[in-house]
Parts: C-alpha cells; structure tokens; sequence
C-alpha cells in the first residue's frame, strides 16, 4: 500500500534547516535575541519585581506570589521567577545559536562581526542578570541541541560565570561597531559593551579594570549627560547621548501578552506597577518614605527641591523645582496634584518612567497593558559616572576624579558640589539618581547590605509579608522548580 | 414453577394432517374404466391416491364418457391420455388437479406445481403466556425463515415434513421443532438466562459468548435504557469490571473519563471509540438512549485487530437497528430537578475578619482596615449561596423503527436540556439518527448518521481563587455586580490598603457578564456494502467519516467591579475561534467463515486507512463600540488570530483467525500492522499480534455428568497493541517567526526568529503487552453466571511528554519513548437472575483490584505536577515503583508546640510556634533521618488511583411495577482536597471557616496551624495536610416504574410512567464538594491531575417524573 498519506508536512510553520544561509537570516536571527526583552515575563513587565521590588525603596501592597519574593519568600515553585529566569535563558539560547552558526554564513564581515558582538553581549548581559539573581546557574553556551548529555548540565560555579560574561564582554568589544544608523538605532554598541564590562568589574570589587572600562565611555564623546534629567524618562528622547542600553518598547496598540507570538504587546507595562494607587489596575506599591527624606536632606543651588525627586516621586509637597526651564511640581496623570489625589495623606508613590506628560494618559492602564512606548534606559552615562566615581573612590578616596565624575551628576540637575565624599554618598546619590531603574537591589546586593538595609528594617516591607521569612542566603532567588523537577543534577538555593 | 419454566419448551400438536405432496409423476396406480363419465374416474383416482380434483360441476366437459386400462402406471401419462379423449387440461398444485377445458390444442395438457407444506403457530413465552414477537423462526440447515409479528404469530412454508424449525429470542433458550404433519404450532419459550448476551460485539463482527477467547465487557440497550444519563460514556460506569468511568466534576456537558484496565500511558489519550464501524475519539455525540450496546475490548486478543489504536482499550458502539415485522414508536420524555449535594462551609465576614486579623497580629504587622477598625457589620456575601440554585432537566426521545424482508430503518430524535445547578451554566444537546440496512440475496447495505448539536455554557469562574470576601458585597447599591465596597472617591484607599487583598474578583459577576458559548456540529455515519461472493466469503466495503463544526465564542465586555488586576476590564474582549474537522475513514474486510464437521473456521482481513484533518481560525480583539457589538470585526484592535492546520493519517491492514473444534476448543490469533504520520519514516510501522485460546470445559464429556457448573470456559491470551499520543508535528521541527524586536529610530517591529520548539524525531509507537486469564460458568441452573479475568499488562516505549528544563529556551513538552507502566488487576462479574411468578428479580455485581506502577522512566527525571494553586505548588509525583501520579510531599506530624520545638526541627524555612511540624523522614542520598526538615524529607502520600472499584445493579419487576437501584464505589485511593489550600493558607481569598479553628497559644489542642500570612514555617507546602481519602460507596441511580394495564391494543402497546433519582446518597469521608473528582483542568497533562480537586463544580442529586410510551 502506498506510504504517501504518511507523509505529512507540517504546513504552519518553516523548518529550521532552510535556516542560516545570508545576512538576512542572521539579522532576523539577532532581532530574535533581542526580542525576549520585550516578553511580558521579562523587562516589559515581571523583572521589575525580581529587582526594584526587592529593594528597600519599593513598598509593595499585599501579599502574591510576586511580592513574596520581596518578602524573601521566593520559593522555587513561583511562577513569576520562573518567568523572568525562562526569558532570560531564551535570550541566552538564541546567542549561542547565532555564535554557532552565524560565523559560518558567507555575508558581509562587518555585518557578521556586529551581529556576533552583539550575540555575545546579550549572553553576557542575561548571565549577569542570571548570576545576580540565582547565582548557582547553568551555564550553558553551546547550541542545546550540540550538547551531547543535555542530562548532565550542572549549576556552574559562580565564578566560572563571572569569567564566562568577563570574556563574552571582551569580544563584544572587539566586534561591536561604535554606532548603528539610525535605522538600527536601539542595537548595543562597543559603548555598551565597555560601560557593561565596567559595571561587572565593579561588581566584582576589581576597581581598576572597572574605573578603565568606565574611561573608555568617558572619553567616548558620543556620550554625555542630557541637559534634562527627565528626558531620561520619556519615549520622546529616547536612545539619547546619555543611552548606553534601553530597551526598545513600542506602544503599537497591541496589548496582548507574551512574547514569540503574532501581535504581542510590546510596551512598558511594567508601568501600572509604579503608578500610584487610582491610577494602575495593579495595587502595586508605595515608595519607602526614607527615600523621600532623603531627597529633602538637601537643596538645589537655588534653595530648591532635587528636580529628581519630582521625576521620581509623587509626594505630598507645594513646592516646586525651576529646572531647565520647567517648573517641577509634584503631580502626576493629568497634571493631578497630590491634594487633588490624596488628601490628608502622606504615603509617598513612584513617578519615574510613566511617560505621564508624553502620552497625555489618565492612568496607567487606560488603553491596557503596553500603552506605554517609553524605552527603559538600563545603562546610562550618569550611573556610568557614578560607576566610575565609586570605583575610583575605593581606589583612591574622594580624589578629584571621583568628586569630578559624582558632581557632574549632581550639577546636572543643580545639585551643589561635593567637596568631599564618602562611600555613603556614592551610595545616596545612586538612589537619587538611579531609584527604580532595576540597580539597587543588585547594589545593595554587591554592597552586602542586603540584611542590613532590607531585613532589618520590615517596616520597609509592611504593606506586604515584612522580613520575617528571610534565612541566610535568600538574598538570592530559590531555582525554578521547573528546572530541579527535569533535571536531578540542579538544586535548590542555599537557605530553601 | 421456576421449573416449569425450564422443562416447558414442550410442543403443543394440532390434530391436522400433513403430508408433502407427490407429483403425479411419481404416483403409480392401476385403472381400469370402461365408457363411464369423467367426473366419476375423478373420483376413482381419488379413492385411489391422495390427490383431489378440483372441476365446475356444471362443466358440460365431465359428462363426457371415456374408456381407460392401466396397469401401475404413472399417474401422469394416465392424466395425458385423459386429457387427449376428453378435450381437457390438468394442473396440479399440490394435493389437488384442476381440470378445465383445453383452449387450444397446442396448449400443454398438463401442469404440475408442487409447493411446500404451509406450517402456522404462535410463540409465547413459557413464564406469562404472552405473545413473543420478533422471534426468529427458521428452517435448520436453510437461509429461510421468518420473524414472528406482534402478536407472537408467523406463518411459512417448509419444503417437507421433515425440516426442522428452529426459533430463537434473544434472552430465550432455543427451540427446535421437527415440522412431521402437523401444520399449526403453538410454541412455548423458556427465558434462558445463560444466554442474556448471547452475541457479543468483537472487533469487525460479532461472535457467541461461548466463543469468546479475549476479554470483553458488554453493555446492552436494556440496561442503558433503564437510566438518563447526561453522557453515553456513564452508561457503563459501573458496569463492567476493569472499566473506570469518571464523571469529571458536577458541570453540565463535562466529559467522561473512560480509562480501561488502568491507566497505560502518560497522556490524557483515553480508548478509541469504533461507532457503527468509525473510529473516533469519544461517544459524547450520542444519545445515550440510540445505543444498542456497547462493547469494550479489555484484552490484546480481542483489542488486537485494532492495533495502533487499542493500548488504551477500544469501546465499540452500534446503536439501535429497526427489527423486521414491526413497526414502532416509542417516545421517552422526563423532567427534573437537580440541587447540590453538599457546600463547604467557608468563613462569614466576622469570621474570615477575625481570621485575618489574627494572621496579621501573628505576623506582626499592622490589621487590615476592612478587618479591623473600617469593618462593616452590614456586609456577609456569601458567593457560594448567590451561585447554586435548583435547576431543571429535560429529557426527550422519539424513536420510529421497523422493516421488512429487504429493509428496516431506525429513525429518532432526542433533545437533552439541562440548566447548571451553579448559575450561568447549561448544556444542550439535540440529535438525529438514522440506522438503514437493505438486504438483497448476497447483496447488503447499511447506512448510519447521527446529527448532533451541543451548545454548552460553562461557568469556569466559580469556587477559584481570588474571588469575593465575605467582607465585601456582591452587588453595589445600583444592583450592579461589584467586588469592592470603597467609595469611588478620589483619595479613596486601594483594594490592596482597604483589604489587604491585592487582586479580587466577583465570579458570579463575571460569569453573569460574559457570554460563553462552546457550539459544536457534528456528523458522525459510515455506510457499508457487503456482498456473499461464495457462500461464506464476504467482501465488505466501509466508508465512514466524522465532521464537525465548533464555534468557541467568549465575549467578556468591559466591567469594573474593583480596580485590581482581575476585578476590572478597561474595554471588551472578544475571543472567537471555529474549527473544522474531518475525518475520513476507507476499510476493506474480507470475511470467510465455513464449517468443516465439528471444525469451524472464520477468518477476516483487511485494509483500512484514516485521515482526519482540524483546521482552526480564531480572532482575539479588543475594544469595541459597545459592550452590545460582539463580532470581531467591529474591534479596534486585532490581538492575534490563532489558526492551525493538523493533518494525521493512519494506514493498516489487519487480519484475524478463529478456529474453533467441536465448540470445546478455541482458538485465536490476530495481527495488525499500522503506520502513523506522526512518525518519521523508518519509525512509524508497528506490528501489533495477539494470540488467545479458550477451552469450553462443559462440552468434554468428562463433565457431562456435572450439572452444577455448566458453561465452564478456561480462556488464556497475549497480545500487543500500541498507541501514538503524540501531538501532531511532534517531531518537525519549527522556527518561530513572530520573535520581533522594535528596532530603529521608527522603533518598526523588525522581523525576528527563533527556535523555541524543541523536538525529538526519534519517537515511535508505544507497545503494551497483555496476558489475561479468564474464567466464567454459570450454575444454579444457569441463573448464576460468573466471568474472572487477571490480567498483566506491561506498557512499554510510553511516551512522556517533557517539559525540558527551561535553561533549554524551549517552551514545548518534547515526547520521549521512555517510561515503562504495569497494570496488574483482577476482575470479577457476577449476575444472578431469578423470577418467582410475576416477581422477576436481577442482580449484577462487580469489582476490579487494579495495581499500576512506573516501572521505567529511562532517561525521563520523576513528573512532578498535579498543580492546585496558581501558586505554584503541586501535589504529584510520577516515578519509578509508584501509581502515574502519586501525591507526594511531607508528612504532617502536628504542630509545633513552642518555638524551641520549632527551631529545633532544623526546617529549611522557618517555622515557629504553631506551625504545622512536618516529619524527618530521611537525609541526602537515602541515609535515615538527619535532623533536618528538608526537601528529603518528602515522601509517597498515596494514589489518585481507586485500589478497589465496585458496581452492584439491581432490579425487579412485579406485576407492572419495575424498580432498578445502581450503587457503585471506589476505595483505596485518596483526594487531594485543594479546598483545604484555599481554606487555610491562600493569602487571596476567603477562608473556611475551620479556619477560626487554628492553633494559638490558647487553642493548641488542634489540626490546624496558626494563621499567617507572611507563612514563614511554609506551612502551605505540599504535604498529606490536603489529602483525604477518596473512597465512596453510593445510590447512584434509583428508579421506579409503573407500566399501566389494559393499554396494549392496537395503537398504544405500552405507558409506563417512572421516577428516578440519581445520587440518592453517597457515604464517603471526604470534605470537598463530592469524591468524585475528576482531573484537575490546571495545565495541559490532566492525567497527572488524576485526583486533585479544587472544588469547581459541586456534583447534582437529581429527582426526575418521565413517561415512556410505545406505539
């Protein structure tokens, strides 16, 4: 009898195998790597409670599964971790794909030699984000299907991934252009690649090798600081002179979530996370009132209120900042004021990123999840300069450098200068500066203040579970359940 | 009178003579006539033989005078030589000559006709008299026969008086009658309770019970009939052992899960379903009331001639024929009422508020506003109460049938309509079929379509998590659903500040305010052609094909019961899909069956093939105009719109031996080879053989001194049958196009790709071995009849679908031939009948001790799932040396006392006084208890699987009154209750009220652990603290029924009024809504859900009135 109604093609989809043959293919391939950092399980969305809603600045309400890893509680069967580490890992699987394959794709040199530098820069950057968050990783940077016992991957040892994204860091240099046109604006560069390779000296107390990689970007005169703070913060400056990475979003009036799929959303909608209450369907959480009262330790030159802590903060407060020509004054969607919103409170809610002039929105969520476009800046030059500053000043004190680079921060937006600094400055100003631009867990991480700053003080995690579940060693995330169920070799965390 | 019963297939004679008619060619007689005239030597011959003449006595012809001498002469030549002399003709038509006058000289002088012995009589049964129609009256050794017509009355012809009738009834002993010269017969009938299920339906045909070699399960339509059942699948729940039929929860429209002989696989693949000759995947679409049985093929030996297809049984249906002679209309129309059987007991507002408030106090952090110092005393919702009702059934069947010699025809209708005991939930089903046979000498032709329509409203949105607070109104002061109480002032606090509870919804309003609507046409027929070529070789053509057409319609318009993430809806979303399916089946068979002496043979072969393709188009899209506009294309935006195309085949040829010596020995031995499309070449042929002998000990002469035991048969098979459960394109590979990345100072979504399917290529057929043995007899003068099986089944090459570690970047479960799974099991089925004058009484029992196990897992890591929460826990455990999906996790040992006990437990979290103190089982790698609370401390807490299931069947006739009472029950297997998650330890939703219940300081004395929020001791863990035992013995069915006298006449033969209640009652332990559970719908795998209940639609009891009426 005939075979031939056995042979069934797949009529969905096209097939690996007519795959990586041109330039075209690579570039698709690339854009793909990319694409994981627009997921709803990654950037657009859930990563902000692996990070800024660990911190001590983020107050989150209730208690759910997402906010009980800022209670310490991230045990392996949550769902929300497993997301972000799942989308971290496909940005890392499509890399080793295109490290694999691409060099052997007869294409322009140049266009190969960008598009594996910046294959290794994705791997590099996502092991970071994996080692700071889990820190017992698999380190995989081979194609899956090349690996022979796929059974026997382990846990690497932390530093063998340190080294890994080191040396991914170091061909990215060496293969990533300078600059893209404008039509592929968005894509890393050796800019972001040198101010990466810094910031992982830095987190590993190599100083030197850090300040050196910071130079490179300082004395890089495509990068500046923008005149205006703000302009850090809305989809109408985005990829800027300060922008050394942000990811790419796009508010296209697609709200579905997901990601590798037709039509996804691909905006910020990590927003209705910040928003303060009324304006978000999320309930998301308030800002830590130190973080307030920090910002009102001091003055602008003129006496005024930290223009950063207008952008950052939506407090109850009359005054009002004169910066760069605008009058800053606490508000937030549609110009509200505090008192409109919030009388005869004080709880103190976030401001930074929701685009509220650009978009003229009422509220986080009017048009649905992704209506946002506002790019998320990850690296830019002023925590490149703080960087820099702190690294020098673990070398050298409060040397000229150091107070140089931590002042042009601060005269940006009319701060006084220091004279003088001390670590506990650098770490001020980083708050000011950087709050909820996903660091300052990982800061305070690297810092080893993670105790101190966070489980000692529950009061910072009051609207929802408190500290009371932390064990040494949950500083880091529990592994995915996921992975310890398909692979016997991969354990828990230390203190699960 | 029982024996008169038995004895009484005697023959009541007439006092008329027959006798075949000779010819006149044959009759020699000697005449001897001189001048006398023809009527008067008529009347010589007439004296002389048998025969008679037949003339007009005013015939001036008879007068004429005619002279004759014969001497032993045949009467023929002497009739010629009259016919010449006297200008007359003859014919003869059997006993009598006509004589008329000859028209012609030419015309022949002489015709002779001889016909058979025309024999009438009635058939009646031996135990009331009554007429039996539809008895099978023939003549031994012949094709011809007749049926007897409704009165019990049949009429035929026998070639001569020493044919032999034979009639035969279904559920009657045979009788066979030598015809010898009597004409008229009035013959009695024994009921012959032997022989009940005297055919049963094997694969590609029907064979005697005595016959049988494997095992086989039957179901016929007198049983079915006796009940409404909401699903054709639960009409054998109970019935047979080795068969697990599971109603998955109380929904409407919820489907059946059948597994045979344990579960065999690791897919939610369940039995092939052959209706009328096509395969398909379920019976759903039928009436449960057009069935005429149902067959389930246990055993390699007789699930073997469907090879591929069989590894988890085979359920073949045929429904309903029309019968020869009788015409008939039989209508059944019922009504109902149904109500819960139970409710939880969940927390009132003053309850769940205490219960928070201490959680929080615990905790150490501040009281929630709502609970606390903003609580209002004049809000109680109690959601469960606003969602049940009562909620009525309908039930209505119509059926014509009837035929002739050449043809019969079945043609019904039923409407089934039932509302949801839980609001915003119904299910409807409306069906057509019709059943033709034509029959032509060699030639037949039959024909079956059934028409089926469902229209199923599921309310998904009740009892899940994140629904209303106590604390919180169902309606706002409008009328309006609500999930929030805060006035919608600015400044006003979140849901998440006010109560505590980040994300709240109102199931009730959510299922009120969505149209849900799953619409599903379905065709489902098969027309065969069979043509005798020689006597006993049969080539048989069967075309069969199923199509459908579903609509899944989801419209859920803009709402705003709270501002949380699941209480609002900014705009309107409409979710839409139809999907096409077709399937094509083409089937060759060739049958022989001949008699060799006491050697009987039957061999069938065949050649089919199978094509079934889905085609699916959907649209996602969002805000609309209006909440009024509900089609896709007034949308503003087009979210996606999911389509597929999937296309399967399957080919095979088959063949199957029966070899039969002088009814002792039998003998089997099937194989059938299939290729499936799912499979890479070189991989997708499998040969699936079985082999099976039976031994008929009640025929040796040995036994023919016992009488006791009779019908004793030994039987003994082994067989492989295979499955291939694997997604269709498992094994293509894909890239994904759609991994886009806004790009460039226009931020255009560039084009992506990525691979984010893994495959494995090399997989192939699943194989499962069986070995039954079997035994059955009857005694007690046949009125007991008993069937045994054990049997070993060993699965192997299973294919598990694993989700790989996602470290892989795949998102996909990639198959894997790895696992191993034995069934071992042994079932007993015991019937008993008796009748005691107008008291008929039967009594069917059953039971089944299954045994499953993972024997293998290769490669494969354990399968953890059974999740209960969108919290991520799960609760089972697939691995080596244990049941598929085995509860798994810690043992509660109480709970700690003070917080030294606490700490010195060294768990892994950090639990305190009041906590729930689990048990130091072992340490890494095997070693013995360590001192620690951790990970290796979990261990197998018990199986979703019933060690044990048990059905009992009774019923009774009495005069007119008829009563059936169904009980069944399962034991040994245990629930995972997930009520109990959602009432002690879910921070999201309402608590039970137990929960009041928890340890403090003060109440130590107690199961239940110290409220908590925050958790820190992760008392909520999977542990035994939410399993229960799932055991259950229950009155599943109860009917009574009364059949009015003095009706049968003419036009109404029959009105029988009736009641019924299902689920009278139900013994169990279990504190969830009922035990019978299920699988869990979380995740894609339910078969490792087996057991895991979260409580989301409450089980009916139901009272029914219904009258049945026959025409």
């Amino acid at each position: 009898c005939s075979t031939n109604m056995l042979d069934q093609e797949n009529p969905n989809a096209i097939t690996p195998d007519t795959f990586w043959r041109n330039e075209e293919d690579a570039t698709k391939a690339i854009m793909g790597a990319y694409s994981p950092f627009t997921h709803i399980w990654y950037y657009s969305r859930f990563e902000i409670f692996l990070s800024d809603y660990r911190d001590d600045v983020v107050n989150a309400f209730g208690t759910s599964e997402r906010t009980s890893i800022g209670s310490f509680n991230g045990v392996s069967t949550g769902n929300g971790t497993k997301w972000v580490w799942s989308a971290m890992y496909m940005c890392v699987t499509r890399a080793n794909e295109i490290l694999a394959n691409v060099p052997d794709i007869e294409m322009d040199e140049q266009v190969k030699n960008n598009i594996l530098g910046e294959a290794y820069f994705i791997r590099a950057f996502n092991y970071f984000n994996l080692v700071n968050n889990w820190r017992n990783v698999p380190l995989i940077t081979t194609p899956i299907g090349d690996i022979e016992s796929p059974n026997e991957i382990t846990q690497a040892d932390p530093e063998l991934v340190w080294q890994q994204i080191i040396a991914d860091l170091q061909e990215a240099q060496k293969l990533l252009p300078p600059e893209w046109s404008s039509d592929y604006r968005g894509r890393v560069t050796t800019g972001t690649a040198n101010a990466m390779l810094g910031k992982v000296y830095l987190y590993r107390q190599e100083y030197a090798k850090a300040k050196a990689e910071f130079q490179k970007v300082i004395d890089d005169s495509r990068y500046n600081l923008v005149d205006n703070y703000a302009d850090n913060f809305t989809e109408a400056a985005e990829n800027n002179q300060e922008s050394l990475f942000e990811i790419q979003f796009v508010a296209d009036g697609n709200s579905a979530w997901g990601g590798d799929a037709p039509n996804r959303g691909k905006g910020a909608a990590f927003h209705p996370d910040i928003a303060p209450r009324g304006f978000t369907g999320q309930d998301g959480m308030r800002i830590n009132d130190w973080v307030l009262d920090l910002f009102m330790d001091e003055r602008t030159v003129d006496g005024q209120v930290d223009p950063r802590a207008f952008v950052t903060l939506f407090f109850d407060s009359n005054e009002y900042t004169v910066y760069e020509g605008d009058t800053l004054r606490s508000v937030t969607y549609e110009g509200k004021t505090y008192q409109d919103v919030f009388p005869g409170e004080s709880n103190v809610w976030g401001n930074k990123h929701l685009d509220i002039q650009h978009g003229g929105y009422e509220s986080s969520q009017a048009n649905g999840w992704h209506q946002s476009g506002n790019n998320l800046r990850l690296l830019r030059y002023a925590d490149v300069l703080l960087m820099y500053a702190e690294a020098e000043f673990m070398l050298n004190g409060s040397s000229a450098a150091a107070l140089n680079a931590i002042n042009e921060v601060r005269a940006r937006v009319d701060m006084p200068a220091f004279t003088t600094i001390t670590l506990q400055d650098i770490e001020d100003e980083r708050v000011k500066e950087l709050s909820l631009e996903r660091t300052r867990y990982f800061d305070l991480l690297r810092w080893g203040k993670v105790k101190e700053r966070i489980v000692d003080n529950p009061q910072f995690k009051s609207e929802s579970a408190g500290t009371g579940a932390y064990k040494p060693g949950r500083e880091y995330i529990d592994i995915p359940q996921s992975e310890i169920d398909a692979n016997p070799n991969i354990d828990h965390n230390p203190g699960y | 009178l029982i024996l008169q019963a038995f004895l009484s297939g005697m023959l009541l004679a007439s006092e008329t003579k027959a006798q075949k008619a000779s010819s006149v060619k044959e009759v020699r007689l000697s005449l001897h006539v001189s001048n006398e005239e023809l009527h008067e030597v008529f009347k010589r011959i007439e004296a002389k033989t048998s025969f008679g003449f037949g003339y007009d006595e005013k015939d001036q012809a008879l007068s004429q005078k005619v002279s004759l001498s014969y001497e032993n002469t045949p009467l023929a030549d002497i009739l010629l030589d009259l016919s010449s002399k006297a200008s007359v003709k003859f014919r003869q038509v059997d006993h009598t000559i006509n004589v008329s006058q000859k028209d012609s000289q030419k015309s022949e002088p002489l015709e002779i006709i001889i016909q058979g012995i025309k024999v009438s009589g009635r058939v009646i049964s031996a135990e009331d008299g009554e007429g039996l129609p539809g008895v099978n009256v023939t003549i031994k050794g012949t094709a011809s026969g007749t049926i007897t017509d409704i009165e019990g009355a049949f009429s035929l012809e026998v070639p001569s008086e020493d044919a032999v009738l034979v009639f035969s009834y279904v559920g009657f002993e045979p009788q066979e009658v030598l015809v010898g010269d009597q004409t008229n017969f009035e013959i009695q009938l024994s009921p012959d309770y032997t022989s009940l299920e005297e055919v049963v339906v094997i694969g590609y045909g029907t064979q005697k019970e005595s016959d049988l070699t494997g095992a086989v399960g039957q179901v016929k339509s007198d049983d079915i009939d006796k009940y409404t059942y909401p699903d054709a699948a639960q009409a054998i729940q109970g019935r047979m052992a080795g068969v697990r039929v599971e109603a998955n929860g109380g929904a409407p429209g919820a489907n059946t899960l059948v597994t045979v002989r344990g579960n065999s696989t690791l897919s939610d693949q369940g039995p092939l379903y052959v209706i009328d000759g096509m395969f398909t995947n379920s019976m759903d679409m039928l009436n449960p009331s057009d069935i005429e049985s149902i067959s389930v093929l246990k055993d390699a030996s007789a699930s073997a001639i469907y090879g591929s297809r069989a590894a988890n049984g085979v359920v073949i249906v045929t429904t309903k024929k029309g019968v020869k002679g009788r015409t008939t209309i039989d209508v059944d129309v019922s009504h109902g009422i149904q109500e819960t059987v139970s409710t939880l007991d969940w927390a009132n507002a003053r309850q769940y508020a205490d219960i928070v408030n201490r959680a929080r106090d615990n905790d150490g952090n501040p009281r929630f506003p709502a609970n606390d110092s903003k609580f209002n005393p004049n809000i109680d919702s109690d959601i469960q109460a606003a969602s049940l009702r009562t909620a009525p059934v309908t039930n209505a069947n119509i059926r014509f049938a009837g035929g002739n010699e050449n043809a019969t025809f079945s043609i019904s209708a039923n409407h089934y309509d039932q509302e949801g005991i839980l609001k915003e939930s119904s299910f409807q089903r409306s069906s057509v079929r019709s059943f033709l046979t034509f029959t032509k000498n060699r030639f037949k032709l039959e024909n079956t379509i059934g028409l089926t329509r469902t229209v199923n409203n599921p309310n998904n949105y009740f009892n899940k998590e994140r629904d209303l607070l106590p604390t919180i109104s169902i309606y706002d002061a409008a009328g309006n659903f609500s999930a929030s109480d805060i006035p919608d002032t600015v400044g006003a606090p979140s849901i998440g500040t006010h109560y505590g509870v980040g994300n709240i919804t109102n199931s009730l309003g959510l299922a009120t305010l969505e149209d849900r609507t799953i619409t599903k046409n379905l065709l489902i027929g098969s027309m065969n052609g069979s043509y005798e070529i020689i006597n006993g070789l049969t080539y048989k053509l069967n075309l069969a094909l199923e199509a459908s057409a579903q609509n899944n319609y989801t419209f859920r318009p803009s709402f705003s019961f709270n501002g949380s993430e699941v209480g609002n809806q900014p705009f309107a979303e409409l979710k839409e899909t139809n999907t096409n399916y077709l399937s094509t089946l083409v089937e060759h068979t060739l049958n022989y069956n001949k008699s060799f002496g006491t050697h009987n043979l039957d061999v069938i072969a065949g050649y089919t093939n199978q094509l079934a393709n889905t085609r699916f188009l959907g649209a996602v899209a969002r805000r609309f105009p209006s909440n009024d506009i509900r089609v896709a294309s007034a949308a503003e935006e087009l979210s996606s719109m999911p389509s597929a195309d999937l296309t399967k085949a399957i080919q095979s040829v088959f063949g199957r031996v029966n070899y039969t010596i002088d009814n002792k020995y039998l003998f089997t031995a099937t194989v059938r080879r299939d290729g499936s499309s799912l499979f890479k070449e070189g991989l997708r042929w499998g040969t699936f053989p079985s082999f099976a002998l039976g031994w008929n000990l009640s025929n040796e002469p040995f036994m023919a001194g016992v009488t006791a035991i009779k019908n004793l048969k030994l039987r003994a098979s082994y067989g492989q049958v295979g499955s291939d459960n694997v997604p269709i394109y498992a094994i293509n590979p894909e890239l994904n196009l759609f991994s886009e990345y806004p790009i460039g100072v226009g931020q255009d979504r560039a084009t992506g790709y990525s691979i984010t399917k893994g495959v494995n290529e090399n997989i192939t057929w699943e194989t499962t071995k069986t070995t039954d043995i079997g035994a059955e007899f009857s005694t007690l003068q046949g009125r007991l009849k008993v069937t045994m099986d054990y049997f070993i089944k060993n699965s192997e090459d299973v294919l598990v679908e694993l989700q790989l570690p996602l470290y892989t970047g795949f998102g996909n479960r990639v198959p894997f031939n790895t696992a191993s799974i034995t069934n071992r099991g042994f079932e007993f089925l015991a019937s008993y009948s008796e009748s005691k004058g107008n008291f008929v009484y039967n009594v069917t029992g059953n039971f089944t001790l299954l045994d499953n196990e993972v024997t293998a897992l290769g490669d494969a890591t354990p399968i953890i799932e059974g999740q209960f929460t969108s919290n991520g826990l799960k609760g089972t455990k697939t691995d080596v040396g244990q049941p598929v999906s085995s509860f798994f996790g810690y043992v509660v040992d109480g709970i700690y006392q003070t917080d030294a006990e606490a700490t010195a437990a060294n768990d892994a979290n950090s639990p305190q006084a009041g906590d729930l103190k689990f048990k130091d089982i072992a340490g890494p790698e095997g070693s013995g208890p360590d001192g620690m609370i951790d990970e290796n401390d979990q261990t197998y807490l018990g199986s979703p699987i019933p060690k044990v299931e048990y059905g009992l069947n009774f019923s009774a006739e009495y005069k007119g009154f008829d009563v059936s009472l169904f009980f069944n029950g399962v034991a040994g297997n245990k629930i995972l209750n997930g009520n109990r998650y959602r009432g002690y330890f879910d921070t999201e939703g309402n608590y039970l009220a137990d929960a009041l219940n928890a340890w403090t300081p003060e109440n130590t004395n107690t199961d239940i652990p110290r409220n908590t929020l925050s958790d820190p001791g992760f008392n909520r863990r999977m542990s035994d603290f939410y399993l229960e035992d799932g055991g259950y013995f229950r009155l599943r069915n109860f009917q009574f029924g009364y059949t009015l006298p003095g009706t049968q006449n003419e036009y109404l033969k029959k009105v029988r009024v009736y009641t019924s209640i299902q689920n009278l009652f139900t013994l169990t332990e279990y504190t969830g809504y009922y035990p019978e559970v299920g699988r869990n719908t979380r995740g894609n795998r339910r078969i490792f859900n087996m057991g895991v209940d979260e409580g989301a639609y409450p089980t009916a009891r139901t009272y029914r009135l219904g009258v049945q009426v026959s025409f």
